[in-house]
């Protein structure tokens, strides 16, 4: 796995990951480039990058405090995920946004409008995007005029056309990049991964920070260089899989990996539900194409009803796909969808026989040390404490 | 009407409703499916006038959680749901209904319908009920109510209420009553403008009658199976005339002499009893309005055409209901609502309750105090368990509601 740490543009993506602002951002916005931001994955990047936007998914990576947001959100009772990106807005991390959009996916997330609208940190657009909570014909058309709103208010703010073509183009290298991120998840289905979870979220999160074309370039480069390596044999204790709402950081994975097991693939937010599929790239509407890849296709987030069956479907499936021997459920403290579903779930992989272990965590944590007790344990269960 | 006549209508109304809202409890459900009875249940009823004009017997699984957090068992119930492994900071109702789903207390119904309304909480409650084992074949019906306030919503809203009312219609092989519906809705129309009449009535220096009756008002007036039945109606227009007699009256509420008007903006906590009665007992405050006591102002249901009426069902509902609109709200709805009511019932004092399982209030709180203060409104935020008294007593509620009174001058 030394590759990897010697590998130029690994280590340029996960440098990207482990900030905020990053010298890619910087170049583009010398140039005229326009960044937005936004909070939650059913904001799709294809309507921002069609708009001339370079999306960026807001993360509060490298907080150490949320202090100032707890001024705004009541620290205990609010996911300290949201609480830490907020932070981030207030100190002036996202001042090279010009535009954010704020997800009402959960209502917590949601808020962050609100609270942006009455802070001291400006922005030059704000706007919120509702989803709809169920599948269906009806949603997906709901969805579809949120997202003609949003058009709408961009090309009304920024004075530009955001034209079907645009938005065609934009699908077909979203796509693109999701079939690359595909590529390097399905590497991970070998006995000997020649990447680790850890090294995968970093590539991973990296694509919701940098303009498109560049991480696209980059990842051929790193998969190229990862198929071409000769992996040494590894005896790892355990194959785990992570589920939950957003896990952009690594201490997870590093702590699963500091003990000797693997994270072969995961359920989450900022991971394996992103690069998910593909949207259609042709047809009459580029939106529909879009809302029905949100809504019908994509809805692998429990605040839609009737998800559930997708997301156990997907898990089962991984866990034969990736030979994996245990799970890992994180939430946030305070994320009440995802606390429901990995109640729900924890109760059918144990039926299977599957083991599991639940997990809830602040966004950065105080100590992981508790954390790491608990995921030792968890491995010496799932190995019989022989290794 | 002499002060002994008056006090025995209020007497015979309170008896009333106690027989009416037994109509929402679970023991009424456990009744139900023991007779054989088709029955629905559902997250959160968003559309009573529907499920009486199909004359089915329809629960909301949520509200057998609120009131069973308020029986002797609560505490070790909440125990229980808290030892589940669903998220340690989820709402203690919904959470307590989930326990309540899991051991089997609720019996199985021949319908499901959930959705996301109000709350994060109530969806995973939606969530958990979906993919209960022994429920599994039971039809289900999944929805998904808009945040945004907008004539698009209500209709898309509209619309699936359609397609819900539609999925009962198929399990119960008959059709809604079109008719029926609209008559059911004019009524409760009636019933609505009855419940603003008694705020306005409430909103009179001394208020005349406690918060207990507009919370009377609401359950059996838009929760269960007695909405748009002319009996509401008519206990209503008893309770407005007997109220409106103590205002021609100048009567205050009973044994107190009110010198605060405050409004709780939330849900009541399980305290309210015993901590409305000391605030109003102890220092002559005396409590207007809650999300239970909720006078509206609420949307007519128009009953012009099918589309129109179910549109209005999605704006009465979405736009209207307490917690719902709540929940589901922004800080202008919060503020804007406030506002209103602080000067609509001359209050002198707002408590906001902050629930520690409503993530929306949490979330927006110290704006809505900072708007409220610039208004010149004196709020207190609270950070109380609405649904396990442990959490905060009602004496420490009691406590700070006092010190929060003393320091607005309230108290000399
Ligand atoms: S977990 Fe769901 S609600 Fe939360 S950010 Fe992801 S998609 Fe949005
Ligand atoms: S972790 Fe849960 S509560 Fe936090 S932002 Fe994501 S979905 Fe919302
Ligand atoms: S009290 Fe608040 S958090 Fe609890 S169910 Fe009602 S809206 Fe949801």
């Amino acid at each position: 796995m030394d590759l990897i740490k010697n590998s130029e543009v690994f280590r340029k993506l996960s440098g990207i990951a482990g900030t905020i602002n990053n010298s890619g951002i910087e170049n583009l916005k010398k140039e005229g480039g326009k960044v937005a931001g936004y909070t939650c994955s059913f904001v799709p990047e294809e309507l921002l990058i069609a708009a001339g936007f370079m999306p960026f998914r807001i993360r509060g990576t490298g907080s150490k405090s949320a202090d100032l947001a707890n001024d705004y959100f009541q620290a205990a009772n609010i996911c300290s995920m949201v609480r830490h990106c907020f932070n981030h807005i207030l100190t002036g991390e996202y001042d090279f946004l010009d535009a954010a959009i704020i997800g009402g996916g959960c209502d917590a997330n949601r808020h962050i409008l609100d609270n942006w609208e009455k802070s001291d940190a400006k922005i030059p657009f704000l706007h919120r995007i509702f989803f709809p909570h169920a599948t269906g014909d009806l949603m997906v058309e709901y969805f579809r005029n949120q997202l003609a709103d949003m058009k709408a208010g961009i090309e009304k703010h920024f004075g530009i056309e955001v034209t079907d073509e645009k938005i065609w183009n934009a699908i077909k290298l979203c796509n693109e990049a999701r079939d690359l991120q595909k590529e390097l998840y399905s590497l991970r289905k070998a006995d000997n991964p020649p990447i680790t979870g850890a090294e995968t979220v970093d590539v991973i999160v990296a694509g919701n920070s940098m303009p498109k074309e560049e991480y696209i370039a980059d990842l051929k480069t790193l998969l190229n260089e990862l198929k071409n390596t000769k992996v040494e044999d590894k005896n790892y204790k355990a194959r785990l899989m992570i589920i939950g709402p957003c896990h952009d950081d690594t201490s997870m994975c590093d702590i699963i990996e500091g003990l000797g097991g693997i994270t072969v693939t995961d359920l989450t937010c900022f991971g394996a539900k992103i690069i998910y599929g593909r949207v259609k790239d042709s047809g009459a509407d580029p939106l529909q194409a879009i809302a029905e890849y949100q809504v019908q296709d994509r809805p692998f987030c429990p605040k839609n009803l009737g998800a559930h069956p997708i997301i156990s479907k997907t898990v089962f499936e991984n866990i034969k796909d990736y030979k994996v021997d245990g799970i890992i459920g994180q939430n946030m403290l305070c994320c009440d969808t995802w606390g429901g579903e990995l109640y729900i779930l924890n109760k059918e992989l144990k039926e299977a026989g599957i083991p599991m272990l639940r997990i809830e965590r602040e966004y950065i944590p105080d100590s992981l040390g508790q954390i790491q007790t608990r995921v030792q344990a968890f491995l010496e269960t799932i190995t019989g404490g022989t290794q | 009407m002499d002060t002994d006549n008056n006090k025995n209508i209020f007497d015979q109304l309170n008896k009333e409703c106690n027989e009416y809202s037994k109509a929402i409890f679970l023991e009424s459900c456990v009744e139900v499916a023991k007779n054989g009875e088709q029955f629905g249940l559902t997250t959160e009823d968003c559309f009573p006038e529907v499920h009486c004009a199909l004359g089915l017997p329809y629960y909301s699984i949520a509200v057998f959680g609120g009131v069973m957090s308020q029986m002797p068992q609560a505490f070790d119930l909440i125990d229980k749901s808290k030892e589940m492994g669903v998220g340690s900071m989820t709402c203690s109702g919904p959470k307590l209904a989930m326990y309540m789903v899991e051991s089997g207390m609720i019996p199985k119904p021949n319908m499901i319908i959930t959705g996301n309304q109000p709350c994060d909480a109530i969806s995973a409650l939606g969530d958990l009920v979906n993919s209960y084992k022994p429920w599994a074949d039971v039809p289900k019906f999944y929805m998904s109510a808009p945040h945004d306030k907008s004539e698009e919503s209500y209709v898309f809203y509209g619309k699936q209420m359609r397609a819900a009312a539609a999925f009962l219609e198929d399990i119960l092989g008959r059709k809604l009553d079109m008719n029926k519906l609209k008559q059911i809705s004019e009524e409760a129309n009636k019933q609505c403008q009855l419940m603003l009449e008694l705020q306005v009535l409430k909103s009179a220096v001394p208020t005349p009658i406690d918060w207990t009756w507009g919370r009377s008002a609401t359950r059996i007036a838009r929760w269960g199976s007695r909405v748009g039945s002319p009996v509401v109606t008519e206990w209503l227009e008893r309770l407005v005339a007997a109220t409106e007699q103590r205002v021609k009256e100048k009567k205050g509420i009973d044994g107190i002499t009110e010198k605060i008007r405050f409004m709780w903006y939330d849900m009541v906590p399980t305290s309210s009893e015993k901590l409305f009665s000391r605030l109003a007992n102890e220092l002559g405050a005396v409590e207007l309005m809650d999300y239970y006591n909720w006078g509206g102002p609420w949307t007519p249901i128009d009953t012009s055409s099918e589309e129109a009426m179910f549109t209005s069902f999605a704006k009465r509902y979405l736009k209207d209901t307490p917690m719902v609109k709540h929940a589901m709200g922004t800080v202008q709805s919060f503020t804007d609502d406030i506002t209103r009511l602080y000067k609509e019932l001359k209050c002198d004092a707002v408590v906001l309750g902050l629930n520690i399982g409503h993530k929306e209030q949490n979330a927006m709180y110290r704006v809505i105090e900072d708007i409220c203060r610039e208004r010149g409104i004196p709020i207190q935020m609270i950070g109380c368990d609405l649904w396990d008294e442990r959490y905060m007593t009602g004496d420490q509620i009691f406590d700070k509601i006092q010190m929060f009174f003393e320091v607005s001058g309230l108290i000399k």
